[in-house]
């Protein structure tokens, strides 16, 4: 990494307290986002994806109880400045993010015109400046400009997406966060809005962080990828790095249980669940279900006992490629 | 694009956009027509009914002239003239001769009998009082012409009141019923304490009394004591009136209220009434709704208990004990009524702002810096503005339906009458048992029909108010 990334995490932790305990969603996670690139965020359900991602862009729930790192964004602290601040001038304007489930982000009773230019109205643009962009934005996506005076019920799921992605990037931000923003689509209109995205990208000059728990997803678009599990990064690195060269057992199984067509392969999984994020499973999160630790005896005591260190693997591409597991320590 | 002014818009909408919306389907355009005869109906009723109408609704004196439980006039046209229809004589010969100090005033009429029934009663109005005051009062003396050649002479008596009541005079029941003991020699022709009035129009046929059709003269001299009463009196201050036997558009009741007028004067204030009513619930369940589901924790605890007490209340039979126990009129029933009727609505306005509140659109614009107010106007007003104004539409016939049935209990009453009240007074006076249906069907059909016309209303709103249902 020789230029300043343009955002990076430093030992981002995010805690919610609810009745049972202490949850710990995202916990001790760090990585860089360079300049124009795409990292994919991927982990199971419940890992810690979509926390991460509001973490990113300060929206979290009420019952946070614990919220510590570091965030810089173009070299500059953004984790810790005054929400009216980060609100001014980070968020929509450098950091904006597509939500998840976002068919269900649009009101129903507000034309997609003023409900796309609300934060633009709350920031003090001029009305019709706002619209403008809106439509400048629906343009880029490939949705006519009248459709500013369109309700949400008279648009199809696809278009609804394309909508809160022309949101996104009306401000003209640098990152992107896309929390799984293909989920709720067909194959046919996903893959429109793949390479909507990447035209966007190459438009807009945008980085992207892609969340989501599809690895052959991911593939599309990634030039980075991070594994996450139970709330920790397990494994990061280059994409080509990650997809030929999985070294993490976890990457490894979640890589063998994707689909193939065609071919008569019988799918494997990764037995047991994620664990619960109140009371993680100590040294290593992924030991209970790790086949490795079944299996070699000499990792006993070691990796239910101390968390495992990041450890570099060689590989093809420019981006450092960290696992982080004892097999490699 | 071209310059955007700062229009009104509900929803989105414009005012014109809504109402093309609303009257786009069948049930909207009936709704419309329907509402629009309601609004020009009870508009017209307060052109034209007097600002005092209450007053002169119960003033009995007013009424006097009418005939008593009368149907309306129209039934003649409909099973042929059987009945007589009112006539009020102003069109007659007058002239004034003076002689020795006294005034002649003659005035000649004639009237085409041709029904069943006679007319009932006639009487003198005189709108002077310097004539019917005077130390010595005038003197009338009428001639009747009958068709078939016959004359009735009727007099002299003393006017000496407003309005005098030919037919119950005993002079004159004396001489019409010496008339017939002198004609057909049949005496004591007129039952005692009936009206003489009838039997000018009879004759006897075969030993039994027919009506005896054809054009009838009168000829009224009245003889003023005074040598200048042509100053005093002039033409329009004299009238004639023969009371028919059926009467206005709608008939008339016990008193002789025009029933038309009641009827019409029901319009408004039975509009007005349910309206006030429901828009008293609407702002109690709005405001209650609305605190309690955006501002939760114990704040929407309190108001839902106190709101599930409201919802427990029996309405109606607490309506009639305090009606009957403080006297109320129908104003504090409307204030009451509101009071103990507001309690679902405001439970489903925070059930829609507690869903409201959690969607994600709103974490969106609490994330872009939104504040209370601006959440609370722009998206959850939004939403409950439609149901707003349903519950508007959908509780203004109840309201009607409630306050009429305890008018129609003969509480809660009110000077203007009601069409609960009238269906109260046709029930006391036993309208049904008698027949009189021209009592009991208008009001009851009024009352459905406002009804009617606010379910309609609702219905039709649906597509304006539900954005899903539009375009088809």
């Amino acid at each position: 990494m020789t230029a300043m990334a343009l955002l990076e995490v430093k030992n981002a932790r995010l805690y919610y307290t609810t009745t049972k305990g202490v949850v710990k969603a995202v916990d001790s996670v760090s990585f860089e986002l360079n300049e124009g690139e795409t990292l994919a965020v991927v982990g199971e359900s419940g890992s810690g994806k979509s926390t991460l991602a509001k973490l990113l862009v300060r929206v979290w729930e009420r019952n946070i109880s614990l919220v510590d790192g570091e965030i810089y964004l173009e070299g500059k602290e953004v984790l810790h400045i005054p929400e009216s601040e980060f609100r001014r001038e980070v968020r929509w304007k450098k950091i904006a993010m597509v939500p998840q489930a976002s068919m269900n982000a649009l009101n129903p009773v507000i034309k997609i015109g003023d409900q796309m230019i609300e934060p633009l109205l709350l920031q003090g643009t001029d009305k019709e400046e706002a619209l403008k962009m809106a439509m400048d934005a629906l343009e880029a996506v490939g949705l006519p400009r009248d459709i500013v005076n369109r309700y949400t019920h008279q648009l199809s799921g696809g278009m609804k997406q394309r909508v809160i992605i022309a949101m996104s990037i009306m401000a003209h931000p640098r990152i992107v966060i896309l929390d799984e923003p293909t989920s709720a689509l067909d194959v046919i209109t996903q893959a429109n809005i793949m390479n909507l995205l990447k035209k966007l990208k190459w438009e807009f000059k945008l980085s992207y962080i892609f969340i989501t728990h599809d690895l052959a997803l991911a593939s599309e678009l990634a030039d980075a990828v991070a594994i996450m599990y139970a709330g920790k990064i397990v494994e990061i690195g280059g994409a080509e790095d990650i997809y030929q060269n999985p070294s993490h057992p976890y990457t490894q199984g979640l890589i063998s249980s994707v689909p193939t067509l065609r071919v008569d392969k019988s799918l494997s999984f990764i037995p047991g669940e994620v664990p619960s994020l109140i009371n993680p499973p100590p040294g290593c999160r992924f030991h209970p279900r790790c086949p490795y630790y079944r299996d070699r005896d000499y990792l006993k005591g070691l990796c239910d006992a101390k968390e495992p260190p990041g450890v570099k693997v060689e590989g093809k591409s420019s981006r450092t490629h960290l696992v982080y597991c004892w097999l490699y320590g | 694009m071209a310059k955007r002014r700062r229009e009104f818009r509900i929803l989105g909408m414009t005012p014109s956009e809504i109402f093309k919306e609303f009257i786009s389907g069948s049930t909207g355009k009936v709704a419309m027509a329907l509402f629009i005869i309601l609004v020009v109906v009870s508009i017209y009723a307060l052109i034209v009914l007097p600002p005092n109408f209450a007053e002169i609704w119960n003033n009995p004196k007013y009424w006097q002239l009418n005939p008593q439980y009368a149907p309306p006039a129209w039934i003649d046209s409909v099973i042929g003239p059987v009945y007589s229809q009112q006539i009020y004589v102003n069109n007659y010969e007058y002239s004034v001769q003076q002689s020795n100090g006294v005034t002649y005033i003659t005035i000649s009429f004639s009237v085409d009998y041709k029904y069943d029934k006679p007319w009932s009663e006639m009487f003198v109005v005189i709108n002077n009082p310097a004539i019917y005051s005077l130390s010595q009062p005038p003197v009338l003396s009428i001639t009747v012409y009958r068709p078939d050649g016959s004359e009735i002479v009727l007099g002299p008596l003393p006017i000496d009141r407003r309005v005098t009541t030919l037919g119950v005079v005993p002079e004159v029941v004396g001489q019409v019923n010496l008339f017939y003991a002198e004609k057909y020699h049949i005496t004591g022709v007129i039952p005692t304490g009936s009206s003489a009035t009838p039997y000018i129009f009879y004759t006897v046929d075969g030993g039994k009394l027919t009506p005896l059709k054809g054009v009838y003269n009168f000829r009224l001299v009245f003889y003023v004591f005074s040598q200048n009463a042509s100053s005093l009196i002039n033409k329009e201050d004299l009238e004639i009136v023969l009371q028919g036997q059926i009467y206005g558009l709608m008939g008339t009741d016990n008193e002789g209220h025009d029933l038309w007028l009641g009827l019409l004067a029901g319009f408004p204030i039975d509009l007005a009434v349910g309206l006030l009513t429901a828009l008293i619930i609407v702002v109690i369940a709005v405001v209650i709704g609305i605190v309690a589901g955006f501002y939760g924790s114990l704040v929407d605890e309190g108001l839902m208990r106190l709101t599930d007490f409201v919802i427990l209340l029996p309405a109606f039979p607490l309506l009639i004990v305090f009606s009957v126990l403080f006297r109320w009129n129908i104003w504090y029933a409307v204030v009451f009524l509101a009071i103990v009727s507001w309690g679902a609505s405001a439970r489903i306005i925070r059930a829609m702002i507690m869903q409201i509140r959690n969607a994600q659109y709103i974490e969106s614009a609490i994330i872009a810096g939104a504040s209370r107010m601006w959440i609370l106007r722009n998206h959850i007003l939004t939403q409950i503005v439609p149901y707003i104004l349903y519950l508007l539409v959908t509780n203004v016939p109840g309201a009607i339906l409630t306050l009429t049935s305890i008018n129609f209990l003969g509480l809660a009453g009110s000077e203007y009458p009601t069409w609960g009240m009238l269906l109260y007074y046709a029930e006391v006076f036993g309208a049904l048992t008698s027949g009189y249906w021209w009592w009991v069907v208008p009001p009851g059909l009024l009352v459905a029909f406002v009804a009617v016309v606010f379910i309609l209303t609702a219905m039709a709103s649906e597509p304006v108010v539900n954005p899903r249902l539009r375009y088809g």
